[in-house]
């Protein structure tokens, strides 16, 4: 029961930072016109913090897996 | 003159209670039950020498008798007057038959020897007993008033009321485990199987005993009557704390003490509803701009965000009962909690010093004592350095060197990291920031343990998950206040439509990585159903933003996040307390 509930949510994670890095992707891309005062985000780094975030978070699942095979 | 009868007896009655529940305290306290073997006379008292147990073990059973007597003489008289209003009548009604039934337990108590494991009945069915008769003593000598007030009032009465109903029920839990710790063999009770213990609970009565007297001063502050209920039922807990390192023995006075809490709790929550309230309540949104500036210490106060710090500080405190070293000792949850609350005061303090070209731009934030120019950018910088200091010398020397490590990097990431860089420079500045305001159970986990554990890492991640839901709800209320201030929120940056969806995913992410908890372990089946329905509802919420995204739905969503957390929290140390 336990394993099964681990893989879904491992399931659940991947398809949401799947999500979000190509939500940064897009983002990425976008040149709308900001109002004046604020700052253009840098894409790339936006893009790199998305990622390192899902990185992460793979390596705290991949922590809970040896957990619970313990 | 039946009702000046009727009023003293009432009054008369609980006292009695009380005073029955205090002896009863000290009859186990001092072992003094097992003298009389008889029930419910007392043989003993004329064939063995009088002891002073044998006379307290009989003197409990008179006062008793006196109590139900005058109980059951209450209750016949609000039989006959049907014209008393239902809050009076059924709880003087109902208070003599727990009383009986409580006899009951004391008999079977003493004809079986089970001492132990009746005792909590016991008492748990004298303090239903004084709870009933507080009720409806205090409602018996404060009738509802004539007139109705406005809905604002009546909100905030019904707040108070609500808040003592919760101190009261935290009071009589306290009344009930410290119960355990007055007899020889503490574990044998059947009090040594309540979710909390006495520490525990007496921590979440004066927590809430303060909350109830803050919204007593807050609201009520002309009525003495009831600032004056509120201020004793504070007080009375906190020489509570005193009496809790006393050794077993005398804690006989601290379950009398708890009583007497409890049934004031009670009263203060019956008397919130009926006392007049006042005319005009204190308004504070509606204060125009050139009124009197507020004491240079609240403004000191408001620099460490106090609002923002309760809720890590439930983190904090959440935390430090879920590890595997058990239930910690009351003064390490305190110094952990001063600890915290210095830490993140101290960053909270040097934001507002850096941010207050920020804050003067912005409806929500303009009015701080920074940009509005009442302490200046130095002095602020000063105070959250000292505060700071302060947390780093107070986790160091009363917690662990990697809560003290942990808290220390809470500050840099917070007051420097997050406000001078992220902030300020990327729409994921709420996402990345989001790991200060994670960083809190990771203290208090530490704080405990002098390690880090996935469960404790999991924690971090639920809160960081938990942030940007959380802010870009609030982002998408005010994201003209932030275009004004330039600061890149999603909103501003990437449009409603995106970060609505984006809040969606995360909230989806979050309410997953909480249910990964019990997935390795960490916690039970308890926790999962409470974080599944937890979950359940914020899912409901976020959903609601997306497809609907009016600013109902975006507040509804914001509110419930703050909810959300606290209880998920509390849900993990029910789960972690019922386990030991």
């Amino acid at each position: 029961m336990q394993i099964l509930l681990f893989w879904a949510i491992v399931a659940v994670c991947l398809i949401g930072q799947a999500l979000l890095i190509h939500a940064a992707w897009r983002l990425r891309r976008q040149t709308t016109e900001l109002p004046a005062g604020v700052p253009q985000s840098h894409g790339a780094s936006d893009l790199a913090w998305t990622v390192g975030t899902a990185v992460l978070t793979g390596v705290l699942l991949y922590g809970s897996f040896l957990a619970l095979s313990a | 003159m039946p009702d000046t009868l009727l009023r003293r007896s009432a009054v008369i009655g609980s006292l009695l209670t009380l005073v029955a529940i205090v002896s009863g305290g000290l009859v186990s306290a001092t072992e003094s039950a097992a003298v009389c073997t008889g029930w419910p006379l007392c043989a003993e008292l004329f064939t063995s020498p009088a002891t002073p147990a044998l006379w307290l073990a009989f003197g409990h059973r008179i006062i008793v008798a006196f109590a139900m007597v005058v109980a059951l003489f209450i209750a016949a008289m609000v039989w006959r007057r049907p014209d008393l209003e239902r809050w009076v009548r059924l709880p003087l009604l109902i208070a003599p038959l727990f009383g009986l039934v409580e006899v009951a337990a004391g008999g079977i108590m003493v004809a079986l020897g089970l001492y132990e494991a009746i005792n909590l009945a016991h008492l748990g069915l004298a303090l239903l007993m004084l709870g009933a008769q507080a009720v409806g003593t205090a409602a018996l000598l404060q009738p509802v008033p004539a007139t109705r007030a406005g809905g604002r009032a009546t909100r905030e009465a019904r707040r108070l009321s609500g808040l003592a109903w919760w101190t009261a029920g935290a009071t009589g839990v306290l009344a009930l485990a410290l119960s355990a710790r007055i007899l020889g063999d503490p574990a044998a009770s059947a009090a040594s199987a309540l979710p909390i213990n006495a520490g525990g609970a007496l921590a979440m009565a004066g927590m809430l005993a303060s909350g109830t007297f803050w919204q007593t001063w807050r609201s009520r502050r002309g009525d003495s009557l009831l600032i004056g209920v509120a201020a004793a039922v504070l007080l009375l807990i906190l020489i509570e704390i005193p009496l809790i390192l006393l050794p077993p023995a005398a804690a006989g006075m601290g379950v009398g003490l708890a009583a007497l809490v409890w049934g004031a709790a009670l009263a203060l929550a019956v008397l919130a509803l009926r006392r007049p309230l006042p005319a005009t309540m204190p308004v504070v949104a509606a204060r125009p701009a050139t009124d009197e500036a507020p004491p240079l210490w609240k403004d000191y106060l408001s620099l460490t965000k106090p609002k923002v710090i309760s809720l890590l500080l439930v983190t904090t405190a959440g935390a430090m009962y879920l590890t595997e070293a058990g239930s910690p000792s009351l003064w390490l949850v305190f110094w952990t909690m001063i600890g915290g609350y210095l830490a993140a005061g101290g960053a909270g303090a040097i934001n507002c010093a850096f941010d207050s070209d920020i804050d003067i731009n912005m409806g929500r934030t303009s009015r701080r004592p920074v940009p509005s120019g009442r302490i200046s950018r130095r002095n602020a910088m000063i105070f959250g350095f000292v505060l700071s200091a302060l947390s780093v010398v107070v986790m160091l020397v009363f917690t662990t060197p990697l809560a003290a490590l942990v808290s220390t990097l809470g500050i840099f990431y917070y007051a420097w990291f997050y406000t001078q860089w992220l902030k300020r420079s990327t729409w994921q500045n709420i996402v990345i920031g989001g790991g200060a305001g994670a960083l809190p159970p990771l203290v208090g986990w530490t704080a405990v343990t002098g390690e880090l554990s996935v469960a404790a890492l999991l924690l971090f991640a639920i809160v960081f998950y938990w942030t940007p839901p959380h802010f870009w709800a609030l982002a998408l209320v005010k994201q003209k206040d932030y275009a004004r201030a330039g600061v890149p929120m999603l909103p501003v940056v990437a449009g409603e439509g995106e970060t609505r969806w984006q809040i969606l995913v995360y909230s989806v992410i979050l309410v997953a990585l909480s249910l990964l908890l019990t997935a390795i372990g960490a916690m039970g089946w308890i926790y999962f159903g409470g974080a599944a329905v937890l979950g359940v509802l914020f899912l409901q919420s976020a959903w609601h933003v997306w497809k609907r995204g009016d600013q109902a739905s975006i507040w509804g969503l914001y509110k419930y996040s703050l909810l959300y957390l606290a209880l998920l929290f509390v849900v993990m140390v029910i789960d972690r307390v019922m386990a030991w």
